[in-house]
């Protein structure tokens, strides 16, 4: 991140912030989508990140920190709409039915509807740690950062995340649909 | 049954699938608010600087070359061109000509701090309430007008500035678990929860008035505040109230606690505030000062003497 933009953008320059939004918006929404599981919940996340970054900037004290701490204020107004709303409607890109599936095309339609209800039992914390580590590519250390957390803490959540995913994976309807698929 | 490897190979791949980009109207939703969104009191404020006409230029210019003359001339040794020299005072005054604070390590000596010429604190009380903030929380008794309160004080070696408006220890700042500081401001509405969340971040709910009596009484009757019994207090010849607020140990869900705002923040678990809330000439300033428990006793005796070379100008 460009740490000039941000440091124009914390004195209150609306120019600057823009470019700063510009540059940031598709990363933060790619991430609230991944966190929230909804196109709705995760834009009106991504626009309070977005207003928390322009509000709270002049409180960020270390400019170079920035990708970090705007990470978290995005996991914040993830929190906020999860709470504020209850929409947990399925958002399951779902493959034609008319064309031809190989069978392991069939095993990932699974495999993501098996990933899509065990992602959602997880919980917003374990959802955040699970999407910035592996969506993000962020090490450890710097996800416990972005959230604000003992790294400890996101060890033992990255842990119990993906024991929960790996059981999804794992739950029955799997051998079952490639059964009803021979 | 899968593998570790499997299911993290199997979870990366679905997570890179799915929506990359913002659509644009949200992206402009979120400038369009920009122009009336006020950016949060910082702790170290953003400085907007108003702009200067050519007789401020000159003046501040001519400041310059003034005490660029002064530094060389006490740079000079004492028997030089210009004859012997009284000794420096080892004990910087207020009295002396003073310097302005700037942000950085400070070489002992007086400096003059202008405060309030300065927005510090964020403009949430002014009547732009943050989208999620309380709608009605427009009055917060911060007055809102630059003004040019003049505050002289003296301070001592391993002190540094933080903008024109505050001072902490260098090195160490204000950082707990020994940090100090010293800031000025005007009081203010205080928010009923101090701990602020995502779901509690709206602006102060508890009105304040104007008065010296009026922030002193509100910090007193507080209910989840440690503060004090406010009692009489005079600093730099002016009349007040003297609070010692005691804050939580454990702060680490809030984001931040903020006891009033525009204010100062909780700069750590457990800190100190002390507070001479004065009337100068009928307008309302607050003077605090900030430790723990572990700052030296050295480093709060310096803090204390700083507060105590305090000379006021309204």
């Amino acid at each position: 991140m460009d740490t000039q933009l941000v440091v124009r953008a914390q004195s209150g320059d609306q120019q600057a912030f823009a470019s700063l939004a510009m540059a940031v918006g598709d990363r933060l929404h790619a991430v609230a989508h991944r966190i929230l599981r909804d196109t709705d919940l995760a834009e009106d996340a991504t626009q309070q990140a977005l207003l928390s970054v322009w509000r709270d900037l002049p409180q960020l004290r270390d400019p170079a920190r920035f990708d970090a701490w705007s990470y978290r204020l995005l996991v914040r107004a993830c929190y906020a709409e999860a709470r504020r709303t209850h929409r947990w409607a399925p958002n399951l890109r779902l493959l034609p039915t008319d064309e031809p599936m190989a069978s392991d095309s069939l095993g990932a339609v699974v495999d993501r509807d098996q990933l899509e209800r065990g992602f959602r039992r997880l919980s917003i914390d374990h959802r955040a740690v699970v999407v910035l580590h592996h969506y993000l590519d962020l090490p450890l250390p710097e996800v416990a950062e972005a959230l604000g957390v003992p790294e400890g803490t996101v060890r033992s959540r990255l842990h119990h995340a993906m024991r929960g995913l790996r059981a999804a994976l794992d739950a029955d309807a799997r051998p079952t649909a490639r059964e009803a698929a021979q | 049954m899968s593998t570790d490897r499997d299911t993290t190979r199997i979870v990366r791949s679905w997570l890179d699938e799915g929506v990359t980009a913002l659509p644009d109207r949200v992206l402009d939703a979120v400038l369009d608010q920009v122009p009336t969104t006020p950016q949060r009191r910082a702790w170290w404020p953003a400085r907007r600087f108003p702009p200067m006409n050519r007789f401020a230029r000159f003046a501040v210019v001519a400041a310059a070359v003034v005490t660029l003359a002064v530094i060389g001339y006490n740079l000079l040794p004492a028997t030089g061109l210009f004859g012997s020299r009284a000794t420096p005072e080892p004990t910087p005054s207020p009295a002396a000509s003073p310097m302005t604070l700037h942000s950085g390590t400070l070489t002992p000596g007086a400096y003059l701090v202008t405060p309030f010429g300065l927005r510090l604190g964020s403009d949430r009380c002014a009547g732009n309430p943050s989208p999620s903030a309380n709608p009605a929380a427009s009055g917060c008794s911060d007055p809102r007008s630059d003004d040019s309160t003049r505050i002289t004080l003296a301070v001592p070696d391993g002190w540094a500035g933080i903008d024109p408006t505050a001072i902490w220890l260098a090195g160490q700042g204000s950082t707990a678990p020994s940090g100090a500081a010293l800031v000025f401001g005007r009081g203010a509405w205080l928010h009923s929860d101090p701990c602020l969340t995502a779901e509690n971040e709206g602006a102060p709910d508890i009105p304040v008035g104007p008065t010296v009596d009026d922030f002193a009484s509100a910090i007193a009757d507080h209910p989840t505040l440690d503060a004090t019994t406010p009692v009489d207090v005079t600093l730099a010849g002016y009349s007040g109230k003297y609070i010692d607020l005691q804050l939580p140990a454990d702060i680490s869900a809030c984001h931040p606690y903020f006891p009033w705002e525009p204010g100062i923040y909780a700069q750590g678990p457990s800190q100190r505030s002390h507070l001479w809330i004065l009337d100068v000439d009928g307008i309302r300033i607050v003077v605090q000062s900030m430790d723990y428990a572990s700052t030296s006793a050295e480093r709060r005796a310096e803090l204390q003497a700083i507060v105590d070379s305090i000379r006021i100008e309204p």
